[in-house]
């Protein structure tokens, strides 16, 4: 068990080492195999959990005379392919219209040019041989550095055959996305969701309006560059300015005054000290009490 | 003599004892009758997502409570699998079924809930504290377990903290046996009732076809008679180990629905029971001690599961650090919502509060 327990760091070193040049060991144990004062150094700060510090340890004592041989990296089962007849029958009917298809942990994704986002999920819905009847989920991530800003991923779940794909599409700032509600009615809220929280417009969208924030926010959070406490000069705005300044509609027959003076009334006579005295009481100890027997 | 007719827009909301949470509806109402439903949420809105992408993966797990707070346990699992589909790790079996019991008393505690405030909104008064009785019982056998009767946070990556209590096993069987007596109780107060049946009967229609064009999962879309149950479809944890069955009822209208929530609490509890037996005795609870994830860099995954209110998932994308570089949470109130304006339409005001009641909203769940 212990094996499997340390697997995820240890498939993620190899992957950060690869990125060292060429001269460097290329194995795992080829680097622990270095004068021995590095090597604790060396385990820190690869922030390895510490598990796996005495093992480490452990391999220092072997004789360095032995070769680096390079091992052979066992595949990551993470990384297998899987079968997706809805990828291939998708390639061999649009064949220019994806990218190639990425897999991992038996998870297909599928990258689409957002011109040919509606083309390819009317084919995948309409195909009996996908048959996406459900969109599942829609959301988008903000990515700051790279060239296209914005990465919109969205999870199609067929009932039919019992398969899942996801599609990821990406678009710059101040662009605009085609909108999905012609395919499935129900990414409706799933856009608005994404044009509130990040800020991305789905053209010809029936009711772009935010849906989790209120209707007057400014900004856009989960952009990377929102700060997650918010703007103070918001908060400031929330608190004071606008809640002061807000003005309700009276929906009654009666204005909100009028009702009030009426509830008042009502209750005259039966609050004892309180109606002559709104504020505190100057004798607080003996007014409770007599509050409390009325 | 020609009366003049207006349409007119009322709030339904915020603060409504029938919208369980605080949503609001702006109907349009022609007379007595819907026209047009715009719900408005967002209300218990707290930013889950944003805050989930500055924590580690295990800090996370605590919010996951938050958000659907009727059935914490689910929201737990949900995200728990999600880490360890992106991690790679492995859960030990004991783990693997003490989870499941957990999961499907609180799949049990949540129908509960549910049928109790539904019936209540109904105008059925009793069955609300009967409801409440059974899942209190629920509520201590969780607090036996992990010490919180509503924000658990029960599991760990990769495993659960502790074993079952001692006697816990006898206690949840004991339970198990009552409840099964308990629920022909509340079939005798409900499922032939005059009252009851004109008030679900032919309200809130959505068939199978609205269901899967509005993304609609869970008993929802099973009411409309289609077989979807990501516990048997796309089998996760021991799920492929136990025997039940998938109610499905093809009614598509609030009592075809009320059928098969009442039906999945009895196959939760056979799943329960099956587990009981069948969990190992000994056995490691914890499939790795570490307590850094360092998952692939910019990979993305999404795990789902059966939640109380259909599909549960959660997406995950990864920066190769021990924080998600974005943590979606798919919380199925927030998708099963979109169905109340086409459910609403045209029914009366008075169904307005039975439409809300038969999606079984959870706002926490919703708004995140």
């Amino acid at each position: 068990m212990s094996a499997d327990e340390t697997k995820p760091p240890e498939s993620d070193k190899p992957q950060s080492e690869s990125s060292e040049p060429a001269a460097a060991a290329p194995t795992a144990a080829g680097e622990v195999a270095k004068p021995a004062p590095e090597a604790p150094k060396a385990a820190g700060e690869v922030t390895k959990p510490a598990a796996e510090a005495p093992k480490a340890a452990g391999e220092v004592t072997k004789p360095a005379a032995e070769p680096p041989k390079p091992k052979p990296k066992p595949p990551d089962p993470l990384l297998a392919k899987v079968a997706s007849p809805a990828v291939d029958r998708l390639q061999a009917a649009l064949p220019d219209a994806t990218g190639e298809p990425h897999y991992f942990a038996g998870e297909v994704t599928l990258p689409v040019e957002s011109d040919r986002l509606v083309e390819v999920c009317t084919f995948l819905r309409d195909d009996p041989a996908c048959a996406f009847e459900m969109l599942v989920d829609a959301t988008g991530t903000d990515f700051p550095e790279e060239e296209q800003r914005f990465r919109v991923v969205y999870h199609l779940a067929s009932l039919r055959h019992v398969q899942r794909l996801r599609l990821r599409t990406q678009v710059t700032e101040g662009e605009c996305l085609p909108t999905l509600t012609g395919v499935w009615e129900g990414i409706n809220w799933f856009e608005r969701e994404i044009f509130d929280l990040l800020g991305i417009s789905f053209e010809g969208h029936p009711s772009l309006a935010r849906i989790l924030m209120p209707d007057d926010w400014v900004g856009y959070p989960l952009r990377k560059d929102y700060p997650l406490p918010g703007y103070p000069e918001h908060h400031l705005r929330y608190r004071e300015a606008d809640v002061v300044r807000r003005r309700y509609v009276d929906i009654s027959w009666q204005s909100t005054g009028e009702r009030a003076a009426g509830i008042v009334n009502k209750y005259k006579g039966k609050m004892g000290a309180a109606e002559s005295a709104p504020h505190m009481p100057a004798t607080p100890v003996e007014d409770d009490g007599d509050e409390a027997g009325t | 003599m020609v009366f003049s007719t207006t349409e007119m827009e009322i709030n339904m909301g915020p603060q409504h004892p029938s919208t369980h949470g605080v949503l609001r509806l702006k109907l349009k109402l022609d007379g007595e009758r819907v026209v047009d439903t715009w719900p408005v949420i967002g209300y218990l809105h707290r930013g889950i997502e944003k805050l989930a992408e500055s924590k580690e993966f295990i800090k996370i797990t605590p919010y996951t409570d938050r958000m659907d707070y009727v059935c914490g346990m689910s929201a737990n699992l949900a995200y728990l699998g999600a880490v360890e589909k992106l991690c790679g790790a492995k859960v030990p079996e004991k783990a693997e079924y003490i989870r499941v019991i957990m999961v499907e008393l609180n799949r049990i505690a949540s129908h509960l809930l549910w049928l109790g405030t539904h019936a209540l909104d109904l105008g059925a008064m009793s069955i609300f504290l009967y409801c409440f009785r059974e899942r209190e019982m629920i509520l201590d056998l969780f607090e036996a377990y992990c010490g919180a009767r509503l924000t658990y946070n029960a599991f760990r990556i990769s495993g659960v903290p502790a074993d079952l209590p001692p006697g816990w096993t006898d206690e949840c069987q004991a339970f198990l046996e009552l409840f099964r007596q308990r629920h022909v109780e509340y079939q005798q107060i409900l499922t032939a009732n005059r009252i009851w049946l004109k008030r679900t009967k032919d309200v809130g229609i959505l068939n199978a076809k609205q269901c899967l064009a509005l993304s609609v999962t869970g008993p929802v879309l099973r009411a409309a008679g289609v077989a979807r149950d990501l516990r048997k479809d796309e089998p996760y944890s021991i799920y492929d180990q136990v025997d039940f069955d998938v109610p499905v009822n093809d009614g598509c209208d609030t009592y075809a629905r009320y059928v098969v929530r009442m039906e999945e609490m009895l196959q939760s509890a056979r799943i329960v029971e099956q587990c009981l037996v069948k969990m190992p005795a000994e056995g490691p609870l914890m499939g790795m001690k570490g307590r850094k994830m360092r998952p692939r860099k910019g990979e993305e995954i999404y795990f789902a599961i059966e939640g109380p209110r259909g599909e549960q998932g959660v997406y995950l994308i990864s920066d190769g650090t021990d924080r998600p570089y974005r943590c979606k949470f798919r919380n199925s109130t927030f998708a099963n919502m979109q169905a109340l304006a086409p459910m609403c339409k045209g029914v009366l005001v008075a169904d307005v509060v039975a439409v809300i009641g038969t999606l079984d909203v959870v706002l926490g769940d919703s708004d995140r």
